[in-house]
């Protein structure tokens, strides 16, 4: 008797690990591309866990981390927009709606709307993503895309840059998760 | 009038002059660490523990150039863009090494466990661990540490 207890506390407890999934290289592109000028940025350092049971989605962007192709621009973004010494982090804290439609041991391609709370420069909105869970090999890949009006989040942009920094940000993210040990 | 003349050609040689190193200034690409001596040098153990238990010293660590020793735990290529993990796989504690785009030819032969040194600057502390995902640290514009 006490060898099947053990037996099910030990599946119950392996269950509970695979359930969790995780990337610490998840990829975030940022882009406020105007008419004018090509402002991109990309953070390959993006932090994410999901619990495939509850649908919990935790993500959080060490903003410091985005590269951009010149270091003027990275300058301007990191100390005059992002203000990263102020706000180092933006997060995302969510659910995935549909869950329980996506199953984890099958390959295939699920669309899925995530509601949640995204901080970005000390502002925190509530958010309605809608992106897609790509299951391959049992691992799946999130993927999705959206914009950001860049004043809902109190980021300033100068007079005389105006014209050449779009006001919405489309951002991107995608993160190929692992099992968590 | 000869003087005019003159007087009109040197203005408009310092405004070229001036256009071009403006535009020079703006269109700088970020520095590339490759020849630059690193500021401190740690194995991936031991930078993970120090900014873990202090995390004072993590912060002192921001915008430095460190070497860090370890074993690659996962490689990430995406979109040309390369990024490395150096850590154990007995723990969720990791070093995150965003390869310069201009030396990416250097990993070529790099493979998931493998002992290798890199060298970056250091973009994020993060000792709090707050999804449970263990400390890490941020590394961009990395290279070989040779």
């Amino acid at each position: 008797m006490k060898k099947l207890i053990l037996a099910i506390a030990l599946l119950n407890s392996f269950t509970g690990y695979a359930q969790k999934y995780m990337t610490k290289t998840g990829s975030v592109d940022f882009s406020a591309t105007s008419s004018i000028e090509k402002i991109e940025g990309t953070d390959k350092s993006v932090a994410c866990l999901l619990d495939a049971q509850t649908g919990a989605l935790n993500l959080v962007i060490q903003v410091k981390s985005f590269v951009f192709e010149k270091q003027l621009m990275q300058e301007h973004f990191n100390e005059n927009y992002m203000e990263t010494d102020l706000y180092p982090k933006a997060t995302f804290r969510g659910t995935l709606g549909n869950i329980k439609s996506i199953d984890f041991t099958k390959d295939g391609e699920y669309p899925t709307t995530t509601n949640g709370k995204l901080s970005i420069h000390g502002v925190t909105k509530d958010v309605q993503v809608k992106g897609k869970v790509i299951v391959k090999g049992n691992k799946p890949t999130l993927q999705a895309s959206f914009s950001v009006l860049l004043s809902d989040y109190n980021i300033q942009i100068p007079g005389p840059v105006k014209d050449k920094i779009s006001k919405d940000a489309r951002i991107s993210v995608k993160c190929a998760l692992e099992p968590m040990k | 009038m000869k003087r005019k003349f003159m007087y009109a050609l040197v203005a408009l040689a310092i405004a070229g002059l001036g256009a071009l190193l403006l535009r020079n200034y703006v269109n700088k690409p970020n520095k590339d660490f490759v020849n630059e001596k690193i500021d401190f040098s740690y194995s991936c153990k031991d930078l993970l523990e120090k900014t873990s238990s202090d995390t004072a010293a993590a912060t002192q660590l921001l915008n430095h150039l460190v070497g860090v020793d370890g074993e690659v735990l996962h490689i990430t290529q995406d979109d040309n863009a390369l990024t490395i993990e150096l850590g154990s796989s007995s723990s969720n504690s990791s070093v995150i090494c965003r390869i310069d785009d201009r030396h990416l030819d250097d990993f070529k032969q790099t493979k998931v466990g493998d002992r290798i040194s890199i060298k970056g600057e250091i973009t994020a502390c993060s000792a709090e661990d707050e999804l449970g995902l263990g400390s890490t640290i941020q590394m961009n514009f990395c290279s070989i540490n040779k």
